[in-house]
């Protein structure tokens, strides 16, 4: 191709400084066409006004060859006012050998006329050629007009198949992101997932994430990505942009960092853009670019930042309400729970501890982990009835009447009756009512037996049983744990489900002596620590409650 | 950019701004790319060019998606012919029909087209 002689790029100029350039497209064209009308004996070059009135060609070194020195003299003198009458026509004329048209300059060529040339025919054949010149000038020009069209139709739906492409990748990108937002997800796993999802997609080097600003000692800056700062940079850093943010609570692009108050950070980074993660009016926090590759930050940037931000917002101020709503659920439970364990002194912490216990077990089972919180919840709650209990019955020291034995079954199915209108405990009702099944069906209110008992209510009975032999009691001081373990083999397939049985004895003595002395001034669960670096005001009602 | 160079993926869909932006990620990332509007020009050009790789959109008009790379199962030469399924998000597709269509990749509508990409190198075992 590069010694083709057609070709434009390579051109031969006539003058003495060829100042034009012509577009890449443009020779592409030129070169095309220029191959064809070759094979009908015709030339196509360009020439333009190298100023001066001086003519300046840019002409394809066939026609050089071709016509040889006389035609390129030819052009030595001419003036180009004598060649081009008007910008719009197609205008005819004689140079030594040649026939020329100069036809009217084509877009992007930077003024240059496109010119059909021949070796001139016999004069009397003079008048067709000229005319048949024109004609076929017409349709070449019409053709590269056409081409040229082309090309640059090509060249936009290529850049706006490029647009769309980002588009398609923000789109998506916000679609994971929102579909990653599930409440019981820690916000600071979710915003380091974010970090890199959104790092590929908008190609930049790094991100830093912000949370719960201005706390006293706050190090929660978080950077990822390929940016190294010291620890006091991200500090002073985290604490401006923090301010900036406050200020503006709009985003803020900064393409050239010496210039501007965060000169500090040049030696590591050159770009930054910057957006708050806001609640409604409260300052959550910042999401940070770092260094775009290769370009600057361009509002389409901080448009994709800011609605990954308004997300975070929301997902925080969420997973804030669950955090709160569970909360308040414990803290309740754990209120109503202490109100039962009050009505008689021996039995202090003993729900907290069944909860614990039985958890154990089911943990040690392998069953779910989320049944496994319920099991919890159930074990708290599973004596909740003895509320309707009377007190002389629960503490009566002693052995129980008939008919105080049967106030103290009551326990169960009022226990039933309390939780079964509320919609987030009503799953651990069945534990609840049937935790005094025995396993051979001798046990109450229902005589249920084997698997038709609840599995949550074969579980409380085992926590329950064992935490009631291991707890001073009125009328008998406590069991070592080690004899307790050995009644609850004895019972394993009579009062206990086997496989349970088994699960628990499979527990380290150590573990569960731990265990039951860990229960003294009710600590806090585990499940409401989860997401603490939302709400620290309302986290305070468990502690409250429960004291 | 050698490796990839020879490999030719077949793209059909009837939306021609996915045709657009998916032919022009490959492209860039340089396979040769042919685009078919709807299922029968998608099987006729899978028949005739016997692509490397079929990236095919469910719905479409004539032939859906699953019916080109079934009839393409169907022969000789294609019936080894990978395949990619687009649908929509949410558009629940009969897991066992999507299997027995022989296709083993699909990726949903809003996709990205980076990680359709990186889809494509795996289908036809390339090092990302």
């Amino acid at each position: 191709m590069a010694d083709h002689p057609d070709n434009f790029a390579s051109k031969a100029s006539y003058g003495t400084d060829s100042k034009t350039e012509l577009d890449a497209d443009l020779c592409r064209e030129l070169e095309q066409t220029a191959r064809q009308l070759r094979t009908a004996g015709a030339w196509l070059g360009v020439i333009g006004n190298a100023g001066n009135d001086q003519i300046e060609i840019d002409w394809r070194s066939a026609v050089v060859d071709s016509i040889n020195q006389q035609a390129d003299d030819g052009f030595k003198g001419v003036r180009w006012s004598s060649i081009v009458t008007t910008e719009r026509l197609f205008t005819t004329c004689q140079l030594g050998l040649l026939r020329l048209v100069v036809m009217p300059p084509l877009e992007r060529s930077s003024g240059m006329h496109p010119v059909l040339a021949a070796p001139l025919q016999h004069e009397t054949a003079g008048v067709h050629q000229e005319r048949d010149m024109l004609v076929l000038a017409g349709l070449v020009h019409a053709r590269l007009v056409e081409s040229l069209r082309n090309v640059a139709l090509s060249a936009e739906v290529e850049s706006l198949s490029m647009q769309l492409g980002n588009s398609y990748e923000e789109v998506s990108l916000i679609y994971h992101l929102s579909g990653g937002m599930t409440v019981n997800q820690q916000p600071k796993r979710y915003l380091q997932d974010l970090c890199l999802e959104v790092m590929q997609v908008a190609n930049v080097r790094g991100m830093g994430v912000m949370l719960q600003l201005g706390a006293p000692g706050d190090d929660s800056f978080e950077i990822s990505g390929d940016i190294k700062l010291p620890g006091h940079i991200v500090a002073r850093l985290g604490l401006d942009i923090t301010r900036v943010l406050r200020e503006k609570q709009v985003a803020m692009v900064i393409n050239q960092i010496r210039t501007s108050e965060f000169e500090y950070v040049s030696p590591f980074v050159t770009r930054m853009l910057a957006v708050p993660v806001m609640r409604q009016d409260l300052l959550l926090g910042a999401i940070v670019s770092f260094d775009k590759i290769g370009d600057e930050f361009s509002t389409a940037d901080s448009k994709l930042l800011l609605s990954i931000a308004n997300q975070t917002g929301v997902f925080l101020e969420n997973a804030g309400l669950f955090s709160d709503l569970n909360s308040l659920v414990m803290g309740l439970l754990h209120s109503l729970t202490s109100a039962v364990d009050a009505k008689d002194a021996y039995t202090c912490g003993h729900s907290q501890r069944v909860a614990l216990l039985a958890r154990q077990i089911a943990v040690q089972a392998q069953l779910p982990a989320s049944f496994c919180e319920r099991v919890y919840m159930a074990g708290l709650l599973h004596d909740v009835g003895k509320i309707g209990v009377p007190e002389t019955v629960l503490q009566k020291p002693g052995k129980l009447t008939a008919e105080e034995f049967e106030q103290m079954k009551d326990h169960v199915e009022i226990g039933a009756k309390i939780l079964r209108d509320v919609k987030q405990v009503e799953d651990l009702v069945p534990g609840v009512r049937h935790h005094h099944e025995r396993f051979d069906g001798r046990g109450y209110p229902d005589r249920l037996s084997g698997v038709q008992i609840p599995l949550l209510a074969r579980l409380l009975c085992l926590a329950d049983c064992f935490d009631a032999m291991t707890s001073n009691r009125t009328y008998r001081k406590a069991l070592p744990i080690e004899v307790a373990r050995m009644e609850i083999q004895r019972c394993s397939g009579t009062q206990f489900d086997p496989e349970l049985a088994d699960s628990f004895l499979a527990i380290p003595v150590e573990v569960i002596r731990d265990t039951i002395t860990s229960v003294g001034e009710m600590p806090i669960p585990e499940t409401l620590r989860a997401p603490a670096a939302i709400s620290a005001e309302t986290s305070n009602i468990v502690p409250l409650l429960a004291a | 950019m050698s490796d990839t160079a020879q490999k030719t993926v077949l793209i059909a869909d009837d939306e021609s701004h996915i045709l657009n932006v998916v032919s022009l990620k490959l492209k860039n990332a340089g396979f040769r790319v042919l685009c078919a509007r709807d299922g029968n020009e998608a099987l006729e050009m899978a028949l005739a060019e016997k692509p490397d790789l079929l990236i095919t959109d469910y719905h479409m008009p004539g032939l859906n998606g699953l019916e080109v790379a079934s009839r393409l199962r169907q022969s000789e030469t294609c019936r080894n012919i990978p395949a990619i399924l687009l649908s929509a998000r949410g558009y629940n597709l009969n897991e066992a029909d999507v299997r027995e269509s022989g296709i083993r990749m699909q990726i949903s509508k809003p996709f990205s087209p980076r990680n359709l990409l990186g889809l494509v190198n795996e289908a036809l075992g390339i090092a990302a």
